[in-house]
């Protein structure tokens, strides 16, 4: 009897083993909480890689997607987060040796900072600055990126291999510099004035800085075309986009795409003359063509 | 002198030419958008100082008139200058937070003694600039309208994208308890500051740090269901918790102490001021005691008792005293041991107590600490005094 029962024992032992492990591999493989990727809310700024045919964008959270571009679509490929304590103001995709990378201005820890990130999020390099960095824009050329300061005005140089940003001049008129496109080409540089909805230029030749437009209302991004000399505006207080042309002796604000968005807050060039805005109070990417027209909208799947 | 019939003509024509190049200049100056903005009355709206904290400013772009009187209550925030000439109406539907920390808002100006109802449509930013919270306050305008100037005030909100953690939380004097053996609500208590505006939750993200604890950590608040706080207020959060049974007994297998958290949640509220705030995410630590539950606690009541009678019985070899018979010695260990641990559960609840054995200060809701006292109660004098005997030797 005790025999049978040591047996039957023994047995519920055998079949209880197996149960116990997979309740340990149940237990171990159950996903932690939060571990989907975030989808793209709150779209704030953007650029392209230097053919267009990339687009990364960075919401509100911190979040930087990395999108191939399509004909009439979208595809995300990539997400990374970039430091909780990084506020990023303005980006811009550089590109060096083989090493796709960003440089993010904003704030670090509550004092201005660009910071070099790689494509897989890693912080390469890290520029101090006592004064919030707002705008930023990359000369792929002479390696060389400026950066424009919201609190105190000024304009700054950075070159990779310095381990400081150098002084270029500060625009007395404004009001707070944001956004900043560099025209590589003709050594100009311009600035937004987020508080008085103007564009400035400065000649990095002739040290001086010039009015270009005004009657804007929060200009809060920048694109320089460099084929048609055109400067693409975004505006999300008259929520459109605006374009000058820089050549002209007096430049005239023109509408180039409305109505269609909500709060126009990033944009970039993309390949194919086209143009992506990052729409923040929607939740989307449009994509115009160079005449202004919507060719598709990519919004994230809820 | 009579005009001649010729000369008559000339002047005709010449009155003729005149007139088409007037008209045509009417023509121009009315499609040049500088000379019809010269007919719209010029706004400003005042920088203000909010309470010494900070400072707006407001840059204001004309944009056109549009023939309107509609202004409802509910879509729009009303001053008016104090000559009564003029009304200021900030569409609150139009507040955006652009980057660079900046907030625009359309208004519209509207001259009360003018025959047609012509709003003047303005663009206005906001310039934030120091430390202040999203706030109401009263702004000073002025109407310049050729050489008449007049001035008023128009309560509107100003926002400060860079001024987080508006929500007030109450701070947590001892962890939360949480059972194992099903889902626990448990609420979190906010509060929003007066002088404020309203603040609305759209999102709330719970992470634990043990992760593989968690079945499920969650809340109701979402974007189609936020929970908004009114100034000078306090809400419930309600979040529902339902731990992973046998790695949350785990985790609080070894950490006896009553005010050592067992796991702590990262609890991420996601809102904005009403209206149109700037989206800001606040992250609240939580400390969680996870506890077996009625049913596990009753388990190792049981057991506890089990083990002590046992244990009585090989040291003594009786159940109970002298001449008791062994069901009363039974019903009596499960008796007091019921009585002792719902009076630990009691005094270290609810009063300041502490329940203290062998010099540690431990949790009678726990399965360890409650199958010792169980043990303790049932087992009485011979057993406690025998395992007191083993660690004073041990020391």
């Amino acid at each position: 009897m005790n025999c049978f029962l040591r047996g039957r024992l023994l047995q519920r032992w055998k079949l209880w083993r197996p149960c116990r492990l997979l309740l340990a591999l149940g237990l171990a493989l159950q996903p932690g909480n939060g571990a989907d990727s975030p989808r793209l809310r709150r779209p704030a700024m953007m650029d392209s890689n230097g053919s267009g045919s990339d687009l990364f964008v960075v919401d509100a959270s911190a979040n930087l997607h990395a999108f191939h571009v399509k004909q009439n679509a979208l595809v995300e490929y990539r997400q990374m987060s970039l430091p909780a304590d990084f506020a990023a103001s303005d980006m811009t995709y550089l590109l060096s040796g083989s090493q796709e990378s960003f440089l993010i201005a904003g704030t670090l820890s509550r004092r201005g900072a660009v910071a070099l990130f790689s494509l897989d999020g890693k912080s390469l390099q890290t520029w101090s600055l006592r004064n919030i960095c707002s705008g930023i824009d990359f000369g792929a050329a002479t390696h060389v990126a400026y950066v424009a300061t919201s609190d105190s005005n000024e304009i700054y140089r950075l070159e990779m291999k310095s381990p400081k940003l150098t002084f270029v001049t500060q625009v007395d008129d404004a009001a707070k510099l944001g956004p900043l496109a560099f025209d590589e080409v003709r050594q100009e540089i311009y600035v937004a004035d987020v508080a008085a909805g103007r564009i400035y230029k400065y000649s990095i030749a002739a040290k001086a800085s010039t009015t270009l437009v005004t009657g804007l209302s929060a200009p809060t991004a920048l694109s320089f075309d460099p084929d048609s000399d055109r400067l693409y505006i975004a505006d999300p207080g008259r929520r459109g986009i605006f374009t000058i042309d820089t050549r002209s002796s007096k430049p005239v604000l023109t509408g180039f795409a409305a109505g269609q968005m909500q709060s126009p807050s990033g944009m970039a060039l993309l390949s194919q003359n086209r143009v992506a805005v990052a729409d923040y109070g929607a939740d989307s990417v449009l994509v115009f063509s160079n005449k202004g027209s919507l060719l598709f909208r990519f919004s994230a799947p809820n | 002198m009579p005009i001649r019939p010729c000369a008559g003509r000339q002047i005709r024509y010449r009155i003729g030419l005149g007139g088409i190049g007037c008209l045509f200049l009417g023509l121009i100056i009315s499609a040049v958008p500088a000379f019809s903005r010269a007919a719209a009355p010029d706004l400003i709206l005042d920088s203000l100082n909010i309470r010494q904290e900070g400072v707006v400013s407001f840059s204001i772009l004309f944009l056109g008139t549009e023939s309107r009187a509609d202004f409802a209550e509910s879509h729009f925030l009303v001053g008016q200058t104090d000559n009564e000439a003029f009304r200021l109406y900030a569409d609150v539907d139009s507040i955006q937070q652009v980057r660079f920390n900046a907030f625009t808002l359309t208004a519209y100006l509207v001259n009360e003694k003018a025959p047609s109802r012509t709003a003047y449509k303005f663009q206005a930013t906001g310039n934030p600039t120091g430390s202040f919270e999203d706030t109401p306050v009263r702004v000073t305008f002025h109407v310049k309208n050729g050489s008449a100037n007049s001035t008023g005030t128009i309560l509107m909100p100003v926002y400060n994208a860079t001024k987080f953690d508006l929500l007030q939380v109450s701070k947590q004097d001892q962890p939360a308890y949480v059972s194992v053996s099903g889902a626990t609500q448990m609420e979190f208590q906010l509060g929003n500051p007066a002088d404020s505006l309203p603040v609305s939750i759209t999102d709330v993200a719970i992470n634990g740090n043990c992760a593989k604890c968690w079945n499920q950590l969650s809340s109701s608040v979402a974007q189609k269901s936020s929970l908004q706080i009114e100034p000078g207020t306090n809400a419930s959060l309600p979040l529902l918790l339902s731990p992973n049974s046998i790695p949350a007994l785990l985790q609080g297998a070894l950490l006896l102490k009553p005010d050592a958290p067992h796991d702590t949640l990262s609890i991420t509220l996601t809102y904005h001021a009403v209206p149109g705030g700037a989206e800001k995410k606040q992250t609240i630590a939580a400390g969680v005691r996870f506890g077996p539950g009625l049913f596990g606690l009753a388990l190792a009541l049981c057991g506890g008792i089990a083990l002590g009678l046992t244990a009585r019985y090989l040291l003594t070899d009786k159940l109970g005293n002298e001449n008791e018979p062994a069901l009363h010695a039974i019903l009596s260990a499960l008796v007091l041991g019921l009585i002792a641990e719902c009076v630990g559960i009691l005094v270290t609840s609810y009063g300041n107590s502490k329940l203290v054995l062998f010099g540690m200060d431990v949790d009678p809701r726990q399965l360890f600490p409650a199958f010792v006292l169980a043990v303790f109660v049932s087992g009485g004098a011979a057993v406690v005094s025998r395992i007191t005997a083993f660690f004073g030797k041990a020391k």
